[in-house]
């Protein structure tokens, strides 16, 4: 049987590959884009779940890889907009996004300053440089023009040269 | 090294412990099955009961509205008077009262 098709029949060894392959990347994703670890895991809960429940709907256009951060992405957005409506106030990340007690300046330094950007740069550079999906993949997950994609990872790299004084 | 190898490095340590991976293993398989058949209404509105289904202040309140309108559309009719029957209870009135001499009224 195919991967997919186990999937769909909900079978537990596939449900446990699909679980060990993609959630802990996925996991890195939603931190690095929502910058708070307990919101990234209810985020990749939901959207494997959401994938899991949606597979008869997946037609196989792009890669399962894609499409997961497709989802991720939307429900991270959600996730956004549900703490802005609870806290009342815009959510900016605070990039705690590690339990790690011991966390140097330089580290603070740079997820602040991943955390200052619109979530709109945040989520390609994301994508692009933690999730290694390409331009044309950022570009359809995101349904936006290639030049678009292009456009925001310029601009945020040029900002996060300006915040951290470095290239790249 | 440049900041994205650092950050990189840095959320290469974020990881789903094992026991959650497994719990989440187990929703999906719940989820699967439950998806699977069409589970009867009474199960289904449980399970709704018990869910955690976020819905939108404004959309509950436009629900609300709107079954209090149909509630109010299909049953107005049983508070509505009716002149003619009123008038004829009126005027039977005075002849159906009786009149109590004992006991304490409270006006």
């Amino acid at each position: 049987m195919e991967p997919l098709d186990a999937l769909r029949a909900g079978e537990p060894e596939a449900l446990n590959w699909l679980v060990n392959t993609y959630a802990d990347r996925l996991l890195r994703a939603a931190a690095l884009i929502l910058g708070d670890g307990h919101a990234a895991e209810d985020a990749v809960q939901e959207s494997l779940m959401d994938a899991v429940l949606n597979l008869p709907h997946f037609r196989g256009d792009s890669s399962l890889y894609t499409w997961l951060y497709a989802i991720l992405v939307r429900r991270c957005r959600h996730q956004q907009k549900w703490l802005r409506r609870v806290r009342g106030v815009d959510v900016v990340p605070k990039g705690d996004l590690a339990q790690n007690p011991v966390q140097s300046t330089e580290s603070i330094a740079l997820r602040s300053a991943l955390a200052l950007l619109p979530q709109k740069y945040r989520e390609v550079v994301v994508l692009f440089y933690f999730a290694d999906l390409t331009i044309a993949e950022i570009a359809e997950l995101l349904r936006v023009p290639q030049g678009t994609v292009k456009n925001r990872l310029h601009r945020a790299r040029a900002r996060l040269k300006d915040i951290l004084g470095e290239d790249e | 090294m440049r900041w994205k190898d650092r950050l990189k490095e840095e959320v290469s340590q974020i990881a789903f412990a094992q026991a959650a991976k497994d719990q989440l293993v187990k929703e999906l398989m719940f989820a699967v099955e439950k998806s699977k058949g069409k589970r009867p209404l009474p199960a289904r509105l449980r399970d709704f009961w018990h869910g955690s289904t976020e819905i939108r202040m404004e959309a509950l309140a436009l629900g609300l509205c709107l079954i209090t309108f149909g509630l109010w559309k299909a049953y107005s009719a049983i508070f509505a008077v009716d002149k003619t029957s009123a008038l004829v209870l009126l005027q039977l009135g005075p002849e159906t009262i009786t009149v109590i001499h004992q006991g304490v009224s409270l006006l």
